[in-house]
């Protein structure tokens, strides 16, 4: 019998008030940026940490990473401020510092903080910097009920605001549940505007307190993809005893866990791109994988070297291309592209330019600004162009005058138009048609790309009759034996035969009597070969009973 | 080509239990293949004719091994002979080798997988649908007959090893799994044995013998050689831990808490085949021991059971092809084929079988007192019963009169 424990957590004591504190400590400065020009590309004076978050706020970019935020000029890419938070750390014990601050989503002068301390009980704070005030918003109690954290006050946390009212706070740690020690991660909504905190979501394992966390928020669908490692998750069925990605929607207050993907190997978190509302990239141990988080299958995968990493991806969502920068292991650069509705891999090649690098953004005047060699702030025009189309395809003969169509065409093709020469069109990728009947037709395959571009090519086909199994049989009892009559109804293209009776036995017969002499229940099939030595093969749900 | 068999002997042997729950009558046939020192892996088993594969050779019989050819030579290494019935018997091996067979071993279909990864198992839900598994990380499934194979990248830490279908999905895995990692300044290790699961869309995984922890505690397992079965479509799964064997038909067991779990233990053996017969499970070892324990009695670590050994010595697989009829293949081109004699009825005492009928002859229970027994015409009949609980019977109809637990019961037998 398994034991199941069950942990009701409640959390009670709710306080409110107004206690002004932590942004006292950030501070800001104005920055000087400088360029110097080469033939592709500009380098600046500026070093960037790798492995921030990426925000738009009117005409201006904020790039956060840790305790810093740089404040960038979408004009000219040029940093204009930087902000640094100091962190507190005498009344706040072990705290995820990095993730402990963030923007207001439509105000850069309005910064929150967040303030939290883990003892038996969970005590928050919120504040807020806006035009150099400084104020507690909101100011919450948690305490436990039935539920003990180990380790405690150890937990780590972090901190999203979705608008001005808004915040998720996420925070992991290990609790007592009987028989080991479990990790887990809890989500928390809190409504500063309702005062209202409630929990979201509670999920086993580790979240924040493992290498490969992270937490990255779509702010404008609500959807959250999570990377982390699964280190026990458990070990029942449904759950995925594995590292795992995880998709969250967050409708009325209510974050709905969408789907996840879990692998027994490594999950490389800080590659998790999010291309459409059920699309993203993941890399797992050593395959990009276009992973569909709506229906949990994963469409494509490319491969790399096992010791290659990504280093910098590059997302032109207009045209739908995910251009990747991936660090060999002999140290070149090799640019990757791909195209992620149709999977077409648009380029593949090495190039070591020194602004290749996490990118930040593209700026008002088309250049991309980007983080390249030796941490440094470039910008440089893309020099690739996918602007390919070429219209290919294969096809197969699938039933009695019906084809199968494959697309092959190259470039990032967006859209397909058959012709199949009988009358009929079809706007899919990969369509079947059925002709009315046997004979040739020329079918016309025109293509569109996504800057626009047409092409067209046609092939002669031909639609005929297939090979296919097919028989009846009669039952008749001859003594104490069951005696079997079959009829072949193969079409006259079959020339070779093999009946299995399921008794050990078979013929090669085109019509086979067939006699079982021992006890059992037998089922009979057809194996029906043409000239070519292409076979079908049909069992018939229809049981021969001999009894003793 | 025909050369000898020899059906050398009948090994008959009547064990009677001492706590009554089971009692197994069976002969033991032994099928010698004409062939020097075979390491018989695979056999497939239909009637009277009879696969049976060693190396990249595939043997054939079709009058119960006494006569038997070379069916088939592969020149590619052969991993697995396979069968899920009659009609679907499948061979795989290196390169993406899965070559099928409708006619027994006379033709053989090609039906590979074009990536050329070796092949370690094959598995089908049926005739029409089945799935390969390669190295530590591939999948190939063919959901169809007009399909062609679906490659899945399945990366694991193992060689996959065990392969099966049961409860409408393919469930997978092999070796086990070991690793650690810092958390908040401490150190963690974790051992685990990955079961992926495959409903012909998603994947999904659990672990067997999922240990975690300080050092002491997980590095201290040893589990490895991962098998899974069907037992009435149910997911079982064996395992070996410092060459004790663990059976289990729950999906989370951990080593820690075996008296939690479903999980039965057998000491200093390798579990190589089970089978369901009503309510029991009998387990095959290697070593030729056959240990039978009801389904209730797993989660008590079998405590009621009864164990025969069989003197073989070593059992690579076992085949089931009808009633309790079982094939052993072995080494030295040894197959053993096993009959176990079923009742003819069964009377329910209490529901315990407490009393069997065997054609002529009546088992009962010592728990079981008998009043009397009496012929068609009400005359009584003098039957002992003898030392080991049996009765003999003439042909003829009979009024069994007897007592269990205080309380009187009649019951008629017919004896042919």
């Amino acid at each position: 019998m398994k034991i199941i424990v069950t942990i009701v957590f409640l959390f009670s004591n709710v306080l409110f008030c107004q206690d002004p504190q932590v942004l006292d400590s950030l501070t800001i400065k104005n920055t000087n940026t400088e360029w110097e020009q080469f033939a592709d590309y500009s380098k600046s004076n500026i070093t960037v940490n790798l492995g921030g978050v990426i925000s738009d706020y009117d005409n201006k970019m904020l790039y956060k990473n840790g305790v810093t935020g740089l404040i960038i000029d979408k004009d000219n890419g040029n940093v204009i401020q930087t902000y640094i938070l100091k962190v507190d750390t005498e009344n706040s014990i072990d705290k995820r510092v990095e993730g402990n601050w963030d923007f207001s989503r439509t105000s850069l002068n309005k910064i929150f903080s967040f303030d939290i301390n883990v003892d038996y009980s969970i005590k928050f704070t919120i504040s807020s910097r806006l035009n150099n005030k400084i104020d507690t918003i909101f100011s919450h109690t948690m305490s436990y009920q039935y539920f003990k954290p180990i380790n405690s006050p150890k937990a780590n946390y972090d901190f999203y605001n979705i608008d001005d009212k808004k915040f998720i706070i996420i925070y992991d740690l290990l609790t007592d549940q009987g028989p080991v020690n479990s990790p887990e991660y809890l989500y928390y909504l809190v409504d500063t505007e309702k005062e209202i905190v409630s929990r979201i979501g509670r999920y086993s394992g580790y979240l924040l307190g493992s290498e490969y966390s992270n937490f990255i928020v779509r702010s404008n669908d609500f959807i959250f993809s999570t990377t982390h490692d699964n280190f026990n998750r458990g070990p029942y069925e449904d759950n995925d005893a594995s590292d795992s990605h995880e998709y969250f929607n967050l409708v009325s207050d209510t974050l709905n866990l969408l789907n996840y993907y879990g692998n027994a190997g490594n999950l490389h978190n800080w590659f998790n791109v999010i291309l459409n509302d059920s699309l993203s990239t993941i890399i797992v141990t050593d395959s990009i994988k276009v992973f569909n988080f709506r229906n949990k299958t994963v469409p494509k995968s490319y491969f790399l070297n096992a010791e290659d990493k990504v280093i910098a991806k590059y997302h032109f969502e207009d045209k739908n291309i995910i251009a990747l920068i991936i660090k060999q292991a002999d140290g070149d650069k090799r640019v990757f592209a791909f195209h992620y509705p149709s999977y077409k891999i648009l380029l593949d090649k090495i190039d070591n330019a020194p602004y290749l690098g996490e990118m930040l953004g593209e700026l008002n005047d088309g250049n991309l600004l980007t983080i390249g060699d030796a941490s440094t702030l470039y910008k440089h025009k893309w020099q690739y162009d996918f602007n390919a189309a070429l219209a290919e395809f294969e096809y197969k003969l699938i039933d009695d005058n019906k084809i199968e169509f494959g697309d092959l065409s190259e470039g990032p093709i967006k859209s397909w138009s058959w012709d199949f020469g009988d009358g009929a069109s079809s706007q899919e990728r990969n369509p079947n048609h059925q002709y009315a009947s046997s004979g040739k037709y020329t079918v016309i395959l025109t293509i569109t790309n996504e800057y626009g571009k047409v092409h067209q090519t046609s092939k002669e086909i031909e639609a005929k009759g297939v090979l296919k199994s097919n028989f009846e049989f009669t039952l008749s009892q001859d003594g104490g034996d069951k005696r079997v009559e079959c009829t072949n109804l193969s079409p006259d293209i079959a020339v070779r035969y093999i009946w299995n009776f399921g008794d050990g036995t078979y013929s090669n017969e085109k019509n086979p009597i067939h006699t079982y002499n021992f006890p059992g229940k037998y089922y009979i099939s057809l194996t029906a070969f043409d000239s070519d030595g292409k076979y079908k093969i049909y069992l018939k749900d229809e049981i021969v009973e001999v009894v003793e | 080509m025909c050369l000898y068999s020899m059906k050398n002997y009948i090994f008959a042997i009547i064990f009677i239990s001492s706590l009554n729950l089971f009692s197994m009558e069976y002969d033991l046939d032994v099928i010698t293949l004409p062939y020097d020192s075979l390491n018989i892996e695979d056999i497939v088993v239909s009637n009277f004719t009879i696969l049976a594969r060693s190396g990249n050779t595939i043997y054939k019989s079709t009058d119960d091994g006494t006569n038997w050819k070379i069916a088939f030579n592969s020149e590619l290494k052969v991993n697995q002979l396979y069968s899920k019935d009659p009609h679907t018997i499948l061979l795989v091996g290196e390169k993406g080798m899965v070559y099928r067979t409708m006619d027994y071993g006379e033709t053989w279909l090609d039906e590979s997988v074009e990536d050329k990864y070796d092949i370690n198992m094959i598995a089908a839900k049926d005739y029409t649908n089945y799935l390969a598994i390669a190295r530590n990380r591939w999948v190939y499934y063919k959901e169809s007959l007009q399909s062609d194979w679906k490659t899945y990248d399945y990366y694991t830490n193992v060689h996959l090893s065990t392969l099966v279908n049961a409860e409408d999905k393919y469930y997978f895995g092999g070796g086990s799994n070991f690793r650690d990692y810092y958390y908040r300044n401490e150190h963690y290790f974790e051992f685990t044995m990955d079961v992926a699961s495959f409903n012909g869309n998603t994947f999904k995984g659990f672990r067997i013998g999922y240990t975690w922890g300080d050092y002491d505690r997980v590095t201290k397992r040893n589990a490895d050689s991962l098998r899974l079965y069907n037992l009435n479509d149910t997911l079982f799964a064996s395992t070996v831990d410092y060459n004790d064997s663990y059976v289990t038909a729950g999906k989370g067991f951990e080593f820690n808490y075996e008296d939690y779990y479903d999980l039965f233990k057998i000491k200093n053996d390798v579990v190589i085949g089970l089978l369901n017969y009503s309510d029991s499970i009998y387990i095959f070892s290697r070593k030729g021991i056959v240990e039978i324990v009801t389904k209730s009695d797993l989660s008590r670590k079998g405590s009621n059971k009864e164990s025969y050994d069989l003197k073989i010595n070593f059992v690579n697989q076992i085949n089931n092809p009808y009633s309790k009829v079982i094939y052993l293949s072995s080494n030295n081109s040894r197959i053993y084929k096993m009959s176990i004699y079923e009742p003819v009825s069964t009377i329910q005492v209490e529901t315990n079988n407490l009393i069997k009928q065997y054609n002529n002859r009546l088992w009962v229970d010592n728990e079981v007192e008998i009043i009397g027994i009496y012929n068609y015409i009400g005359q009584k009949q003098n039957i002992n019963r003898s030392s080991n609980n049996y009765l003999e019977f003439k042909q003829g109809i009979y009024y069994l009169s007897y007592k269990y637990r205080n309380n009187i019961y009649n019951h008629k037998i017919m004896v042919n």
